[in-house]
């Protein structure tokens, strides 16, 4: 350590974060979204916003559902139900097909979403990934294997998870500053606003780094199991994730009970809590059984309780997750806190807002590299000296990343309504859409980094994200007019409206400011050399001779 | 009434963070004119009803999620109120005792409220 502990802790921080900065923002924002996956996939199957906005209860949907399986579905004999969330209205029924002959292995797997109140199956919605992308974006990039990617991510979470640490350690006044933010005034001002969002964020910060590496972590450190498992991950998995055995058909044909009691049981079994899948096995066979999984709820922890059945006589005949060991629950929970599906809409609210301010952080935390690095080259540019290639990428990239992201979502967004509902290959495009428009603004940004291009970019993205609620009324039928105005809903497609017309405008008032500031430069600038005459240039001699002594 | 809660959480944590903040040389500085500062008992009084405040907030947030999920909503809370303030205290420094107040009582009525439905 050449210097003192705070200056080395400062130098980690600085470079761990800027090396990593620009995949961190697009895992952060990513992720961010991820929050609301289901209600973006919402939003980009229009096709769905009808029946959303009719939701029932629970046990009328699971009935609906099973009367259209035993129409539809007679004969098969594996077939799911997935009870409808707070979050995700519809219900959903899969059944696997017998294979055909010839086939080996199970047969063609068949899903419908249904509409809860009626058990009549949707219309199929466009093709989309919707916030599937997004969520998976966040961890597993695209165009490269999921392996790398995750590598790739882990590596920046870790950098990341450094630079938390170091820049408490490093930041001096972490109490005296906690509420400051002084603005207009060049880098005190993003180093403030930095501080502040790292600071009152910073326990969302550390849990959702932390968290995110121990998401993976039997990839990212497989020592442990592999000491003591020898290598039998399938071993491993029956241990730590115990699943109930399916049995073989027998071959004796035998009714199903019906599933109205064994849900009953399972839920006082619980001691209340919903459905959240049913799973039948061998369905009219003596052999049947059924599972039943519970729905997480308000609990921390993402293992879910489930309840095995005989599907001839209806006894209960096993248990699962009902005791899960302490490592398992402490996993679970770290696993909760991450993936955040307990929690209720303004809990999760709150998580995206931090995320957000994640998101500012580290944009800020880039920015302030440059800033700091431009008023160092000043002195050397009004010497005739270049700016060096190190701060011309970094400001490239950071306008590329910043600026670029936001037009990049949009354009999926676009993409979505835009694209022919038929097209082939249509979820490849839509992505297509994200990659290009985000390329384009990098290379763009990195052949001309200046405070014009910022404009421009952030003004694209504004506008194409407070376009978005417009275009809906081209192409929906159900575009803010009618969902809210009219109050028909769905309320997650209103809040996705809302939102985009909310984050559009502040990137547009990002680009009033810059002006605002460009133009107050301005002056400043020409009255510098008007000014100078009014001192009298003998005093200025005096006073670097009195400085001096 | 979850909603009910929610927001007297965020008006005790708004409040809590407030009465912390005027304790401290800056924002007391920049509410009651460059140069002055807080005698040691308005120190003493901040700190203590800040603190209070904000244990408040995560005794509301127990009440309404239980220990494990109450305490993450506590912290997101304690986040969101900390965000309003730091606005507040930049652009409108000489409103912050008001607002304060106003949070703080807020807190009381909408937690009777909460706690009588």
């Amino acid at each position: 350590m050449k210097e003192g502990f705070r200056q080395s802790m400062a130098w980690l921080h600085t470079w761990s974060g800027l090396l990593v900065c620009w995949v961190l923002l697009l895992v952060f924002t990513a992720g961010t979204s991820a929050y609301y996956r289901d209600e973006i996939s919402l939003w980009m199957k229009p096709e769905l916003h009808e029946a959303a906005a009719s939701p029932v209860p629970n046990t009328v949907a699971i009935e609906n559902a099973i009367r259209m399986l035993e129409k539809d579905a007679a004969g098969v004999s594996r077939w799911f139900i997935n009870a409808p969330s707070d979050r995700n209205p519809a219900v959903s029924v899969g059944w696997s097909l017998p294979p055909a002959p010839g086939e080996k292995g199970r047969g063609k797997f068949v899903r419908h979403e249904l509409n809860p109140a009626t058990g009549v199956p949707l219309a199929e919605p466009r093709e989309t990934r919707g916030g599937e992308f997004l969520y998976r974006l966040h961890y597993d990039l695209h165009y490269m294997p999921a392996k790398w990617a995750r590598w790739i991510v882990g590596f920046c979470a870790m950098f990341m998870l450094a630079a938390i640490v170091s820049g408490v350690i490093t930041h001096k006044r972490i109490f005296k500053d906690f509420f400051t933010f002084r603005p207009k005034k060049g880098q005190r001002s993003w180093l403030d606003a930095h501080n502040a969002l790292a600071v009152l964020a910073l326990p969302y910060h550390l849990m959702i780094t932390y968290t995110g590496l121990v998401t993976l972590m039997f990839m990212y450190m497989p020592a442990g199991v592999d000491a003591v498992y020898k290598g039998d991950q399938k071993a491993f998995q029956a241990d730590v994730f115990p699943a109930a055995e399916n049995k073989k058909p027998a071959g004796k044909p035998a009714p199903l009970a019906p599933l109205g009691p064994m849900i009953l049981q399972a839920q006082k079994h619980w001691g209340g809590g919903e459905v959240d899948r049913i799973t039948v096995n061998n369905a009219g066979d003596a052999n049947a059984t059924v599972n039943i999984s519970r729905q997480q709820g308000q609990k921390l922890s993402y293992l879910r309780q489930a309840v095995q059945f005989d599907g001839v006589t209806g006894a209960m005949t096993s248990t699962t997750g009902d005791t899960p060991s302490g490592a398992a629950e402490s996993r679970g929970v770290l696993m909760g806190l991450h993936l955040a599906s307990f929690a209720d809409p303004l809990l999760r609210f709150l998580f995206f807002l931090c995320g957000m301010a994640g998101c500012a952080m580290v944009a800020t935390g880039a920015l302030l590299w440059a800033v700091k690095k431009r008023q160092e080259a000043a002195k050397v540019l009004a010497k005739g000296g270049k700016v060096g290639f190190g701060l011309r990428l970094v400001e490239g990239l950071n306008l590329g990343a910043i600026g670029g992201l936001p037009i990049a979502y949009a354009a999926y967004f676009w993409g979505n309504r835009l694209l022919p509902v038929g097209m082939e290959k249509r979820i490849d495009a839509e992505i297509s859409w994200f990659f290009i428009a985000w390329g384009v603004a990098t290379v763009i940004g990195l052949v001309r980094p200046t405070r014009g291009m910022w404009q421009i970019m952030l003004g694209i993205g504004g506008a194409m994200f407070m376009a978005l609620p417009l275009l809906n009324v081209f192409t929906t039928h159900s575009h803010l007019g009618i969902t809210l105005l009219q109050g028909k809903g769905p309320w997650p497609v209103v809040g996705f409206d809302l939102f985009a017309l909310v984050f559009g405008f502040f990137l547009l008032y990002a680009v009033r400011h810059l002006q605002k500031k460009k133009s107050a430069l301005k002056p400043v600038a020409k009255a510098r050399p008007q000014a100078k005459p009014t001192v009298p240039t003998v005093d200025s001699d005096e006073l670097v001779t009195r400085e001096a002594t | 009434m979850t909603g009910f809660g929610f927001v007297t959480s965020l008006a005790l944590a708004y409040a809590g963070w407030t009465a912390l903040s005027i304790g401290m040389d800056r924002h007391y500085a920049d509410i009651h004119g460059r140069g002055k500062e807080p005698d040691q008992k308005t120190r003493n009084v901040c700190r203590l009803m800040g603190t209070i405040a904000l244990l408040l907030t995560f005794a509301v947030s127990v009440r309404l999620q239980g220990w494990t999920v109450g305490s993450v909503l506590c912290l997101g809370t304690m986040t969101a109120g900390a965000l309003m303030l730091v606005l507040l205290l930049t652009y409108a420094p000489q409103r912050a005792i008001g607002f304060g107040k106003l949070a703080g009582i807020a807190a009381v009525i909408l937690g009777v409220v909460w706690l009588a439905w």
